[in-house]
């Protein structure tokens, strides 16, 4: 019997402080502009109810460092209603947010240490450099890959506390009963298809635009800008100049040749959008969605819902399988 | 691309343990309930099965107790006084369990002042009673009282009777005036065991 592994299993220590992944049942997504509140079977892999609420503009500003929460009330109250179309039957919880929260970043290491806590205590370390706050107040988690070169890359992802709070008060679960909390654009990542090449992902959202490249099962690349701009036109523009700086910086420092380009916006921009960046860029850009077998519950207007701002949740749903 | 990573905090030991360490507790927590209860349960019975013992143990014992109750109510009556002083004469020699003549002679010698001499000595056995007949010399009368004194107050011996008096006036004895006794010896018994006017 290996006793040392017996061990660390039933001691919380010995797993370190952060939390695995785990399928909510229900899952709230509070964007600066929308509230989305789902209602998932994990295992048939379905979304059983959707729905979504506009939030009053300036009341959420996503920010990593400070107060996220401008106006309590009018976000209070796109939570509720957007809960109430799927009701709350209990079970796991889980709380997307905006990029623009969160501070990520890939960390090289020559080796790891075995034990996770260890492990934690050095990333932690390492985030300093990342975080403009002290590492001791945020929380952390981490996904570790070997590199082809030799070595690990950890991907790893930092929260305040206190941001946290703010949105766990939100959506009335002061109790802290979140199972799960996710930036949306790390959700739409089990959507991008198993390929041996690197593959981009340009994720925008409530003013805020994530790049990612991904290779294999390992993120190489993780940058959030914010785009949100006077006018749709201008804003438009900044997507298109950052998708072209990260193709650029992929193919120039990373030496990586992207194989596929996935776009998703939402609320949804046009198709020719896409089609406008994958010539800046020079490839083809394929508009990132759910599959549709996992809206078949759904009635027809929340079909179209979770067509247009379902694609993290049906992303938590593929990374169940 | 499947992700691990949750900035969710990790679930406690009881978040995660609780319900699967709650089944086997229930179940150890009914096993326990039930052996205890077995337990009491058999000790209970054992319980009821001692007092029935202990009540028909007392009950034979009051039983019993009213038999020789009624026996001794029985040896009471005057036509069993002759059995009960024959049985208590024979628990007596059952006690005694030996007739010593040694015994016998010892006894009556520490009866026998300085001045008096036992001279003849003869147990005559009657059924269950030992009837002694012997003769005393003394030197003086009132030696010979004394001893007609301690032999009546000796607990071995009963209904003392003094048959013959003589004077010696030749021999080896000339002088001592001499007694023929006849007592009922009842042998060594503990003292106040009977009483010596109530006869054996």
């Amino acid at each position: 019997m290996d006793w040392k592994a017996l061990k660390g299993r039933f001691t919380p220590e010995g797993r370190g402080t952060s939390a695995v992944f785990r399928m909510p049942s229900t899952v709230l997504e509070i964007q600066p502009d929308f509230v989305l509140a789902a209602k998932l079977d994990g295992s048939a892999r379905r979304v059983r109810r959707i729905g979504a609420r506009r939030v009053e503009t300036g009341s959420v500003t996503p920010n990593p460092g400070r107060s996220n929460i401008v106006n309590a009330e009018a976000l209070r109250d796109a939570v509720r209603a957007a809960m109430l179309v799927v009701g709350d039957g209990g079970g796991q919880k889980g709380l997307l947010l905006s990029d623009g929260v969160v501070r990520a970043a890939i960390l090289p290491f020559e080796t790891i240490p075995e034990s996770p806590k260890e492990l934690e205590a050095l990333v932690r370390w390492k985030m300093k450099q990342h975080l403009p706050y002290a590492p001791e107040e945020v929380r952390l988690s981490y996904q570790t890959a070997p590199v082809e070169s030799g070595g690990f890359e950890v991907f790893a992802l930092a929260l305040k506390d206190s941001v946290v709070s703010e949105y766990d008060a939100a959506a009335e679960n002061a109790n802290g009963g979140l199972d799960l909390i996710l930036p949306a654009t790390a959700a739409l990542l089990p959507l991008l298809p198993t390929e041996p090449g690197a593959q981009l992902l340009l994720s925008v959202c409530g003013g805020w635009m994530t790049s990612v490249v991904v290779c294999g099962s390992r993120v190489c690349f993780w940058r959030t800008r914010e785009v949100m701009q006077a006018s749709p036109e201008d804003t438009r523009r900044l997507v298109i100049t950052e998708a072209a700086r990260v193709m650029a910086s992929a193919r120039d420092h990373m030496r990586l040749e992207v194989v596929h380009a996935w776009f998703c916006m939402r609320p949804p921009g046009s198709e020719e959008f896409a089609q406008e960046i994958g010539r800046v860029i020079l490839h083809q850009v394929s508009v990132l969605a759910p599959k549709a077998d996992l809206a078949v519950a759904l009635q027809q207007q929340e079909r179209s819902l979770f067509e247009d701002l379902g694609a993290p949740v049906g992303g938590l749903l593929m990374n169940s399988l | 691309m499947k992700i691990r990573f949750n900035l969710a905090n990790p679930p406690s030991f009881r978040d995660r343990y609780a319900f699967i360490l709650a089944v086997p507790a229930l179940l150890i927590g009914l096993l326990v309930i039930a052996l205890l209860g077995r337990y009491a349960s058999k000790e209970y019975s054992e319980h009821a099965e001692l007092g029935k013992a202990l009540q028909r143990l007392q009950s034979r014992r009051a039983e019993l107790a009213d038999r020789a109750r009624d026996l001794q109510n029985a040896l009471r009556q005057p036509e069993a006084q002759g059995t009960l002083r024959e049985a208590q004469f024979v628990n007596t020699l059952i006690e005694r369990k030996r007739l010593s003549l040694a015994d016998l002679t010892l006894q009556l010698a520490a009866l026998l002042p300085t001045e008096v001499r036992l001279s003849n000595l003869m147990l005559v056995r009657a059924g269950n009673e030992s009837d002694l007949r012997f003769q005393v010399a003394g030197k003086s009368e009132e030696a010979l009282l004394s001893f007609m004194k301690n032999l009546q107050d000796s607990p071995e011996f009963a209904d003392p009777s003094f048959t013959s008096e003589g004077f010696e006036q030749q021999g080896p004895g000339a002088g001592e005036i001499t007694i023929i006794c006849q007592t009922r010896y009842l042998g060594m018994r503990p003292r106040g065991a009977v009483n010596k006017k109530g006869g054996k």
